[in-house]
């Protein structure tokens, strides 16, 4: 199958069908270096029962937010390949979590994540809780790098004039 | 477990900072820039936090409080992306054969000819 036909086709669907809407302020990297850094902070704050939940709710947006847009340049594609596979991950053991596979209980005073005793493998383990939501940092750290790694119109603009203006 | 917001605030931004650094360790990777001079990411995301306070603070004090808030929200919108062009024009020094520009000078020239005159808002 040619590739190239089936992604100009997906272009011309996406042309025809998508309505023609201009993304806000908020639409940018940045915003989201800040929103997923505010989410990280509160995911952490008071762990209970509801972890998994909230850490697929966490996941799910980010997902969602790779998966809408195909980078030009080979280094964010790279990037955004491991946001999205991390996210898909993240995402997915919330999910199975929020199931029934995993429940958040405390024991000495120490929140851990039990798996469930009629899981097939691992039933009744438990691990510190902390070590998934430092985990989550991974894609915090994503999110912070992502502004970075292509160079914008106003940068080429600022650039061009700034070097023009220093070689006189 | 971290227990409260005081001990895993301090986790969240050493990520976040780290974060910024290795982005600007890209950028600069990028841009041309070798060696030891990448050690410099590291302190670039503060050096630019305190470029970019003292620009904000200087050209705002001037202004009334509508006019002032109206500049702060377009600094905190807009100096985000003249961030990495910031790393960009410190790469461009770095990798020249003579040191061109002082790097505050740099940064007060793109705030002032290019992000306050795409504003309107460029102070005599």
């Amino acid at each position: 199958m040619d590739t190239n036909a089936s992604r100009h086709k997906n272009d011309d669907i996406f042309e025809d069908t998508y309505p023609s809407d201009k993304p806000t302020i908020f639409a940018n990297l940045w915003a989201r270096f800040a929103y997923t850094c505010i989410a990280w902070l509160i995911l952490g704050i008071g762990i209970n029962a509801g972890f998994f939940t909230s850490l697929m709710l966490f996941y799910f947006p980010l997902l969602m937010d790779y998966a809408k847009f195909r980078p030009d340049t080979k280094l964010r594609k790279n990037i955004r390949s491991i946001g999205l596979w991390t996210s898909a991950i993240g995402a997915l053991e919330g999910l199975v979590a929020t199931c029934g596979l995993m429940s958040v209980i405390t024991i000495h005073g120490q929140v851990v994540a039990m798996v469930s005793k009629n899981f097939v493998i691992f039933a009744g383990e438990t691990f510190p809780i902390k070590y998934i939501w430092l985990a989550v940092g991974v894609n915090v750290l994503l999110t912070g790098i992502d502004p970075f790694v292509y160079e914008s119109k106003a940068e080429k603009i600022a650039l061009a004039k700034v070097t023009r203006g220093m070689e006189g | 477990m971290f227990a409260t917001m005081k001990e895993f605030f301090p986790v969240v931004l050493a990520v976040a900072y780290a974060s910024l650094s290795l982005g600007v360790m890209i950028k600069l990777i990028i841009c041309g820039v070798r060696g030891p001079h990448l050690i410099l990411s590291f302190l670039t995301p503060l050096g630019f936090f305190i470029m970019v306070t003292a620009a904000v603070v200087n050209h705002g004090k001037d202004l009334r409080f509508v006019p002032r808030m109206r500049f702060y929200y377009e600094c905190l919108i807009g100096l985000p992306w003249l961030f990495p062009t910031t790393v960009a024009l410190l790469a461009r020094d770095l990798t020249s054969n003579k040191f061109l520009i002082s790097i505050p000078e740099l940064f007060d020239e793109i705030f002032n000819n290019h992000f306050l005159n795409s504003k309107g808002m460029k102070l005599s």
